[in-house]
């Protein structure tokens, strides 16, 4: 009987005072950009104050979304810069792989899914932060390079320079484990 | 007609390679025949596609997302009072004409070394004026602490009806249920009565009939 309201129209019900209207666009989004955050960040903990930080410079800056482009891409345009400054800020790029808590969606402890998660977050952790942002725009965000470029501020194809760099230090990094596997 | 694509035409197409029109498709497939390079990093891109989707999506810990973005924080309030508490404080310094010296030597005196020479008259314009300028002050950061009070009762609320309607709709939909189970039961029911009604009446027939047939037995043999 209802279909589900677009973004944009949240975001102008949100504008005229409607706190329903953004707690929706908060529901819609906050498991993406949580997620988004623990793969920047290595770290639970700090992603949740990513997210808010994220979310309340969303929020203040809602009324300068001009509903010309996807909202979601000017959503994560918002995202890298809290998420980069947050970084700086805290003066540590990432933390190590052990003090990770991962925790499978139900609640269930599902090792395999735990050791996709881990494996990606240590694999993520070892890339400079410019690096890790274009895979996670790309690979786990799934935009274009020319969203990835309006995003970052960079051209599409530094966007993609900068993958195939990180492309080539994953599998550095990854050489000498495969090498154990193989028995060299 | 087609022109073999350098390894960095073909690394720009490697991302979404199905995608591509089919012309572009072949010549990208023509270059990947025998260049090592390029067949390395679409591998390895195909891989990191297939880590992407294992991702099992992290729940978000439960936070207050009101609290965030409706409720003004606590310490806004503080810093509020903090700053009349400083002007009721240096109101009563410059009244008691205090003297605040530190061990190292720093003296701040709030009578004022000169005011001992000006005119009883000037110190007393002098302090009434300070006092209105503190009065002021203070009645300011009073009507901002009411405003700011009114705000938050709004916000209250409005809190309040958003829960009231909430659990009202909650309440409406509980009715709903039971309305719906009451029916049910009345149908079952309403069922039953009738299907005993029919068994009782087909039992009435027989009996009737049988009744009927005693008699008109007992007719034939007198
Ligand atoms: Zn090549």
């Amino acid at each position: 009987m209802f279909g589900k309201a677009t973004d944009e129209q949240l975001v102008t019900k949100a504008l005229a005072g409607s706190e329903r209207a953004w707690f929706s666009l908060v529901r819609r989004y906050e498991k993406r950009l949580y997620n988004y955050s623990v793969r920047m960040t290595g770290s639970p903990d700090d992603a949740m104050d990513i997210l808010q930080d994220i979310l309340m410079s969303v929020y203040r800056n809602l009324s300068s979304y001009r509903g010309d482009g996807v909202f979601a891409a000017w959503l994560f345009r918002i995202a890298s810069f809290r998420c980069t400054d947050c970084l700086r800020r805290r003066g540590r790029q990432f933390v190590s792989t052990d003090q990770v808590d991962v925790v499978d969606d139900r609640g269930l402890d599902i090792d395999a899914h735990i050791d996709t998660n881990r494996g990606i977050i240590g694999m993520m952790g070892k890339l400079p932060t410019e690096q890790r942002h274009v895979i996670e725009l790309k690979f786990f965000q799934n935009f274009t390079f020319d969203e990835i470029s309006a995003q970052l501020g960079i051209s599409a194809n530094t966007a993609k320079s900068r993958v195939y760099a990180a492309l080539k230090k994953m599998r550095e990094s990854d050489q000498p484990q495969r090498l154990l596997k193989e028995g060299i | 007609m087609n022109i073999e694509y350098t390894c960095d035409e073909c690394k720009a197409r490697l991302f979404d390679v199905e995608q591509l029109p089919q012309p572009e498709q072949r010549q990208v497939h023509a270059h990947l025949a025998h260049c090592d390079s390029c067949r390395e990093d679409l591998a390895a891109i195909w891989e990191l596609k297939r880590d992407a989707t294992g991702w099992r999506a992290q729940p978000v810990p439960r936070w207050n997302r009101r609290q965030l973005f409706f409720e003004p924080s606590p310490w806004h309030f503080r810093f509020q009072w903090a700053a009349s508490f400083a002007s009721v404080v240096v109101l009563v310094l410059v009244l008691t004409e205090a003297r605040i010296s530190t061990i190292d030597g720093l003296t701040i005196d709030f009578a004022g070394v000169e005011d001992r020479f000006v005119s009883q008259t000037e110190f007393t314009r002098q302090l009434v004026s300070l006092q209105e300028q503190q009065q002021a002050t203070l009645d300011t950061n009073v009507r901002k602490l009411t405003n700011q009070q009114i705000t938050t009762n709004q916000l209250l609320l409005r809190t309040v009806l958003d829960a009231s309607r909430e659990e009202r709709r909650e309440e409406l939909g509980n009715m709903l249920v039971l309305w719906e189970a009451d029916q049910d039961q009345r149908t079952m029911s309403t069922e039953e009565s009738l299907r005993y009604l029919i068994a009782s009446q087909v039992q009435d027939r027989r009996e009737i009939e049988q009744l009927s047939s005693v008699i008109l037995d007992d007719n034939r043999r007198f």
